[in-house]
């Protein structure tokens, strides 16, 4: 059964009721300060805990990543001009060749000149690309980190590495527990994975049905790597609480380079 | 936009954008991710912020933006026990909205299926807890177009609230959510 609707007045009033009864200035910092001294506590303690040279530390790594995508694709769009451009100008120059007698030497010094812009700006796209990176797959379809997938999802794994030929992969759950997957046991070390974009992690990962957030992350390095000892400081940094799901800092290990995603499953 | 003026923004804003986050996110956690996608969205993109565009407004916009966006990825996953909250809506107009006020999650569970500026005035007034006075003059809209805003929405979540299945909520909804 539908019950009558409401004025504009009734709710104006019911509107206004609430306000009046939470305090005229809502949660402006001065009633704040007035009514709720415990939420000044709260504020302090939030810039104790993540101060801005922190905060700035955390997300930093996103920034740069963020701007790197950026001056990828304007560079890709200008050497892919650069190639059309070439083209068109080696057009142009095999038109005349075709009727008049061949110059050899020019056409070839030609050509090359304008193709060779090209790698000329290959390596600074290479360059600005060099950040490891860590893909998931779920039951085959790409996730970004944040997603919620299935608790029982088969995961595969991708990675762009790069100056680092080993890797170790592991999960890290709400309650703190660490879980290897690559290696696969406790005992093993590093996998070999070489360097390049892409580059697949044999077989796949199937969940365990736990709901909940977990944040896998991989750490690369240049010799091979005990899961032990990888295990150890990330044990070593939840203790301090700098390596966290929520906010992770990092694993830490020196000569590493590290990459992150998490899910909710 | 130099580190300085961030840093500014983080030490004036952040709690208060932090708060609102985990209001709607319902978790430190989520809250933080919410932070941060705020702020490297803030430094890469540079927004052009003076006395006619605030930063603080830019910053809500974007911030609340994020969090439906994660909460519209977590509706299938949240259970909300409609049954237990079916009832505010035969109460009168202001418990009812005093009752909507102590329930943030169905808030926001109404919320994912309105527009961006309903989005805004009832986030703001039922999560940031200002008046409508306030709300107008932060979203440079007027009062009677708040209150309009705001009676529309509570009138549409007092159909959906009583709806008995979700898919009745659907399609009270026009099938939207």
């Amino acid at each position: 059964m539908m019950s009558k609707r409401y004025g504009s007045e009734q709710w104006d009033r019911a509107l206004d009721g609430l306000h009046a009864k939470r305090g005229e200035e809502g949660q402006s910092a001065r009633w704040l300060k007035a009514n709720h001294p415990e939420f000044v506590d709260e504020r302090r303690s939030f810039y104790e805990h993540t101060p801005w040279h922190r905060f700035r530390a955390s997300v930093i790594d996103k920034v740069e990543r963020y701007r790197m995508r950026r001056r990828m694709s304007l560079s890709v769009w200008l050497s892919g001009l650069g190639v059309a451009v070439s083209a068109g100008v080696a057009l142009l120059l095999m038109v005349p060749s075709s009727t008049s007698p061949v110059r050899p030497s020019d056409v070839a010094v030609d050509t090359i000149r304008v193709k060779g812009s090209a790698p000329g700006v290959q390596p600074a796209i290479i360059d600005a690309l060099e950040v490891p990176e860590l893909m998931v797959f779920a039951d085959g379809q790409p996730v970004e980190s944040g997603a919620v997938i299935q608790a029982d999802a088969l995961l595969m794994f991708r990675l762009n590495s790069f100056q680092f030929d080993h890797v170790i992969v592991f999960g890290v759950e709400e309650d703190g527990s660490i879980s290897p997957y690559y290696p696969e046991r406790a005992s093993g070390q590093s996998v070999l994975v070489g360097q390049g974009r892409g580059i697949p992690l044999q077989g796949g990962v199937r969940l365990d049905g736990r709901l909940g957030r977990e944040r896998f992350v991989a750490v690369f390095s240049k010799t091979p790597l005990a899961w032990r000892v990888v295990q150890n400081a990330a044990q070593e940094a939840w203790k301090t609480g700098a390596f966290r799901v929520d906010s992770l800092r990092a694993v830490g290990l020196e000569d590493t380079a590290e990459a992150t995603i998490w899910f909710d499953k | 936009m130099i580190d300085r003026t961030v840093e500014e923004i983080y030490n004036t804003h952040g709690f208060y954008l932090f708060k609102r986050c985990r209001a709607l996110l319902g978790s430190d956690e989520e809250a933080h991710d919410a932070m941060h996608e705020v702020f490297v969205k803030l430094m890469v993109s540079q927004p052009k912020l003076d006395h006619d565009r605030p930063v603080l407004a830019w910053l809500n916009r974007v911030a609340t933006n994020y969090c439906f966006n994660r909460l519209r990825a977590q509706r299938y996953r949240r259970h909300l026990p409609l049954d237990s909250v079916r009832h505010i809506a035969d109460e009168s107009a202001a418990s009812f909205v005093e009752m909507l006020a102590a329930q943030r999650d169905l808030v926001c569970w109404l919320l994912l299926s309105v527009d961006e500026r309903t989005r805004h005035v009832v986030v703001a007034y039922f999560f940031d807890e200002y008046g409508v006075d306030c709300i107008a003059s932060n979203l440079r809209i007027s009062v009677p177009t708040v209150r309009r805003v705001l009676r529309r929405f509570l009138e549409r979540a007092r159909v959906r609230v009583r709806a008995t299945t979700p898919a009745q909520a659907i399609e009270a909804d026009g099938g939207q959510s």
